[in-house]
């Protein structure tokens, strides 16, 4: 397991694209951050002691899509590029493979979360002290940001990272992870109102509570986890059934 | 060696691969050929576990993934371009050796074999596909494998380099090692194969060595060209029932040798401008072999 698990490193780390998706995610960290959430804030938002609270939580429900991103690409290229033939050969376990690629990207996502949740209230307080404007005595609820926060982000690459598994089609999975949180769920939340809650992403984002366009309906953060959570442990038992005896090509 | 047994695989209702079995003995190259279309890439991926089917493949008596590594176990080159376009060569074959637990010192050794030292840094994205066959093989021979499947190696190969990969897995054989290779340049097979397997829309239909399969399929034959007329020389042939073809230029003689179609012409008195043993190719057998069994066929050229 251990070689499954470093080969599918620098299978993230050797490839172009990672870098692209992780410049552009600093790059919106420090601008979001920085610019439109320290110097460009409103005054009326300076007299909210949750303003960096929730300027975090906002922070991670936009950019945790970059690592669901690397995640599916990870999967993805593996097929479009049929290096799986290698990974499954070099391998005498098919789940190892699987298991080596989910561990990796559960680490990279609770890194990526952490880096964010720290950088993002950090840079706005210097975005506001730099622009001469005082912010009210702040309450961080810690706790509850970090559970909340690293289950988003850890939860958001998983889903990247089954539906890739599921699809296996690089476009077909990337237009998948872009369509289905908003397009997909948002027409559904007109027929289920106030139960689109208990869809995916719906249901990760409630749990989030990060002020997303999302019917919160009566659910509280630890049902809407254990919601989403079972959509993708049956998502991924088919994923890694699939995996297991689906042809690899 | 490798143990094939009774693979099956069906897409649909059609049988891609039939009940095949075959050997792969070490110590020898064993070409695998067919036409288009015959199964020979769905039974390589089926003998690596790829492609799920019914059968199995016993590499030195055992599955292949019984084996902690199997990387030690069996390389493979199932496709020139199995790689990500713009990571480097070099971190291409770092990844495979990485899961492989193969030392990464032996990444730069197989680069240096294949003779891509100086394109180690580049993304093999641009490389020709002569040059990304030359990947493939490094990453074929990165742990130095007990057996090697070789998928169409030699296509897009320079000369240079078909000679080369025919003397280099000739003696990586010798050594011990068992080299399973399909491909379509059947002359080039001739000379590098010991034993030959042979498939032809999903069904085995040979398995033997080189020299059996040609001998046992195409005869050989003797032409003779002869400089006057030749009604004495036909009549003396039919007396001795020997079979003939009359060509344009001469006759092609059967289940003779030429020092008894030169001692023939001698009695006869007829000169003789040119008298030779015609040999059986590869080419020749396979398609006497293979005829009828091909899925795809072209239109005859204009001619």
């Amino acid at each position: 397991m251990i070689a499954e698990l470093k080969s599918e490193t620098r299978k993230i780390f050797s490839i172009r694209s990672t870098y692209i998706i992780f410049a552009l995610m600093i790059f919106l960290i420090v601008f979001f951050g920085f610019y439109v959430g320290g110097w460009h804030t409103d005054k009326l938002d300076l007299l909210d002691p949750h303003r960096l609270y929730n300027l975090t939580l906002q922070a991670i429900s936009f950019l945790s899509i970059f690592t669901a991103l690397v995640g599916l690409l990870l999967f993805t290229h593996e097929f479009r590029y049929n290096t799986i033939a290698y990974s499954l050969t070099l391998s005498n376990n098919r789940s190892k493979v699987l298991a080596a690629k989910i561990v990796v990207i559960t680490i990279l996502a609770l890194t990526v979360t952490t880096i964010i949740g720290v950088a993002s209230p950090l840079l706005s307080n210097w975005g506001i002290h730099a622009h001469h404007l005082k912010l009210v005595p702040q309450t961080f609820y810690y706790g509850a940001l970090a559970w909340r926060g690293l289950v988003f982000g850890w939860g958001y690459a998983m889903a990247g990272l089954v539906i890739a598994a599921l699809i296996r089609n690089q476009i077909g999975a990337i237009i998948a992870l872009f369509i289905v949180p908003d397009t997909v769920e948002g027409l559904l939340s007109i027929l289920l109102k106030n139960n689109t809650v208990y869809l995916p992403f719906s249901a990760l984002h409630s749990m989030l509570g990060a002020g997303m366009d999302v019917s919160q309906g009566n659910i509280t953060p630890v049902h809407a986890m254990y919601v989403f959570l079972g959509y993708l442990v049956f998502s991924w038992a088919i994923a890694w059934y699939l995996f297991l005896k689906r042809d690899a090509s | 060696m490798i143990k094939v047994e009774h693979l099956i695989k069906k897409f649909g209702g059609k049988t891609a691969v039939n009940d095949i079995s075959f050997e792969v003995q070490t110590g020898k190259v064993t070409g695998f050929l067919g036409p288009n279309g015959a199964g020979k890439s769905t039974t390589m991926r089926m003998m690596l576990g790829l492609t799920n089917g019914a059968g199995e493949t016993l590499y030195s008596d055992k599955p292949l993934h019984a084996y902690k590594r199997p990387s030690e176990i069996v390389g493979i080159l199932l496709e020139a371009k199995a790689f990500h376009p713009t990571r480097s060569a070099r971190q291409h074959l770092k990844i495979l050796a990485t899961a492989g637990s193969t030392p990464l010192s032996r990444v730069d050794e197989v680069l240096d074999i294949v003779g891509l030292k100086t394109e180690a840094k580049k993304g093999p994205g641009k490389f020709s596909l002569g040059m990304s066959q030359r990947l493939g093989l490094a990453a074929a021979l990165l742990a130095s494998p007990k057996y090697l499947l070789l998928d169409e190696p030699a296509n897009g190969l320079d000369p240079e380099g078909i000679v080369w990969l025919r003397e280099f897995l000739q003696s990586y054989a010798k050594d011990n090692h068992g080299v399973f290779i399909s491909s379509h340049l059947l002359s080039e097979m001739s000379q590098l194969a010991d034993n030959v397997v042979v498939i032809g829309r999903g069904k085995l239909l040979a398995d033997t060595s080189m020299k059996n399969f040609i001998a046992g399929n195409v005869s050989t034959s003797v032409f003779i060209r002869l400089a006057s007329d030749s009604s004495s020389f036909i009549k003396a042939l039919e007396e001795r029932k020997v079979s003939y073809k009359k060509e344009k230029n001469g006759f092609d003689l059967h289940n003779v040798k030429t020092d008894e179609v030169g001692k023939l012409a001698f009695d006869l008195k007829i000169p003789v401008l040119e008298l030779t043993t015609r040999s059986a190719s590869l080419e020749e057998a396979f398609l006497e072999v293979t005829a009828g069994t091909e899925e795809y066929h072209a239109r005859e050229a204009k001619k």
